[in-house]
């Protein structure tokens, strides 16, 4: 009996081991799908730059959860906000956001979404590890993380593996939102006009660019 | 000072027993001079916008691009014996044997450093410093610190900074005939390498004033980035790397 009982408690102990590192393969294919379409509304040649943008938003709205973004990325203040400061808050937040990662995303020039693995954070947290390849060979390695609730999955973040550097988006945002806010006695006005300053200087050099 | 930050902890105590319990950031970065770093800040973008900017500006206009990456490879390729000893210091015979190659290919085929030939052969550059090999050491980083005309920094970065230059050759150098020339020689390195540095950078720094906060932002970039260099560009252990993500519903309806 003894002898059948270590390798059992082996086995359980590897399998436990393994658990967090074990792949949802629903996830994984959510990720799959939907960042390829992501991907591929911005190299579809067909569009112009008004209906690619449009198109790459309506993905994002589906892909991604922008309000918790956006409420996550202002922390405790998300309470303060008056409802009013919030809604405006959220609009131009979300305007913003969807420049942003069609900005990072475009300028990858990335051709295809290839999932490597995931790692479950608990049951309704994933992060989904991918590589987006690119026609000049700088495979950008991207990992995605995923929330499910009540069955549905959305991308509420985004690393960027910058040489070993991870950075995830949301997070580096909102340490910077954040230190603005308490800077500014959690001025709502203050942080929106910013944000707003952000994204015009963001289309402006995407035009520069020629983007 | 020591009330102030007293008053400061009661008042974030306060703070976070009124609300909920202050959720987990995996990049915040301990900064207790903060007061200090963000004058020496300021003055550092002041040197920036009024002396180091309009100088690249310059420099930018009278020197094509083809010149500057000459330039940006021949400053890289001197940099080389600081690279191998700390490879060496850091036990990494791998990167050390690669350093001396890219050394040795670069200065001779690569016309005394000119051109990254090394590169083009499938070696790439990569960097080191004594404050890395001091980490590598065990040696703590300290507080985040600004310095004038250094940027941000920590005591260790610091020493590291003040000890690399005993381990370049061209310090020890004396020229019969001109004792000053080596001299000259160091200050042209570091302006040459501060200029061209700059218009590489153009971009990054546009970028990062545009943010809501560049002080933070500056900080978290180079501490995070720093320590990825100290793993020479490996990631963290997988089981560590999500363990300290924040919860995302905390704030949620």
């Amino acid at each position: 009996m003894k002898r059948l009982t270590s390798p059992a408690i082996a086995l359980a102990a590897l399998a436990a081991l393994a658990l967090p590192a074990m792949a949802d393969a629903k996830t994984e294919s959510y990720v799959q799908k939907n960042a390829s379409e992501v991907l591929a509304s911005l190299n579809d040649p067909m569009l112009d730059a008004d209906e690619r943008t449009a198109k790459f938003n309506a993905y994002m709205d589906e892909f991604t959860d922008m309000k918790a973004v956006a409420r996550f990325a202002i922390g405790k203040y998300a309470r303060r906000f008056t409802p009013e400061e919030l809604a405006h808050y959220e609009k131009v937040f979300r305007e913003y956001a969807l420049a942003v990662y069609e900005n990072e995303l475009d300028a990858y020039r990335g051709e295809a979404v290839v999932v490597k693995d995931s790692v479950d954070r608990s049951e309704s947290d994933s992060i989904v590890n991918t590589v987006i390849k690119r026609q000049d060979g700088k495979d950008m390695d991207v990992r995605w993380r995923v929330l499910t609730r009540d069955n549905q999955y959305q991308v509420v973040d985004v690393a960027l593996n910058i040489d070993g550097n991870l950075i995830w988006l949301g997070i580096e945002q909102r340490a910077q939102f954040l230190a603005l806010l308490d800077r500014t006695n959690g001025s709502a006005s203050a942080l929106t006009a910013k944000i707003e300053e952000m994204k015009k200087n963001l289309e402006s050099r995407s035009r520069s660019y020629g983007n | 000072m020591k009330a102030h930050l007293t008053a400061s902890a009661l008042a974030l105590g306060l703070a976070a027993c009124a609300t909920t319990p202050a959720p987990v950031d995996p990049g915040a970065v301990p900064d207790p001079y903060e007061d200090f770093n963000r004058q020496m800040f300021a003055f550092n973008n002041g040197v920036d916008k009024y002396a180091l900017s309009p100088a690249a500006t310059a420099y930018k206009t009278v020197t094509p691009e083809f010149a500057r990456d000459r330039v940006g490879d021949f400053l890289n390729n001197l940099k080389s014996p600081v690279i191998f000893v700390n490879d060496v210091l850091q036990a990494e015979p791998h990167r050390a044997a690669e350093t001396f190659y890219r050394f040795a290919v670069n200065t001779t085929v690569g016309l005394a450093g000119l051109w990254d030939v090394a590169e083009g052969w499938g070696v790439e550059r990569h960097s080191e410093d004594f404050g890395q090999t001091l980490a590598v050491w065990g040696v703590d980083s300290g507080p985040y610190l600004v310095m004038p005309f250094i940027g941000p920094t920590n005591p260790r970065d610091l020493v590291g900074k003040g000890v690399d230059p005993a381990f370049d050759p061209l310090n020890w150098t004396e020229f019969a005939g001109d004792p000053d020339l080596d001299d000259h020689i160091a200050i042209g390195r570091r302006v040459l390498g501060a200029l061209n540095t700059r218009v590489v950078l153009d971009d990054q720094i546009r970028q990062l004033n545009e943010q809501p906060e560049p002080y933070v932002a500056l900080r978290r970039i180079y501490s995070s980035q720093r320590q990825a260099e100290i793993r020479n560009g490996r990631m963290q252990d997988e089981s560590e790397l999500y363990e300290d993500l924040p919860d995302f519903d905390e704030f949620d309806e």
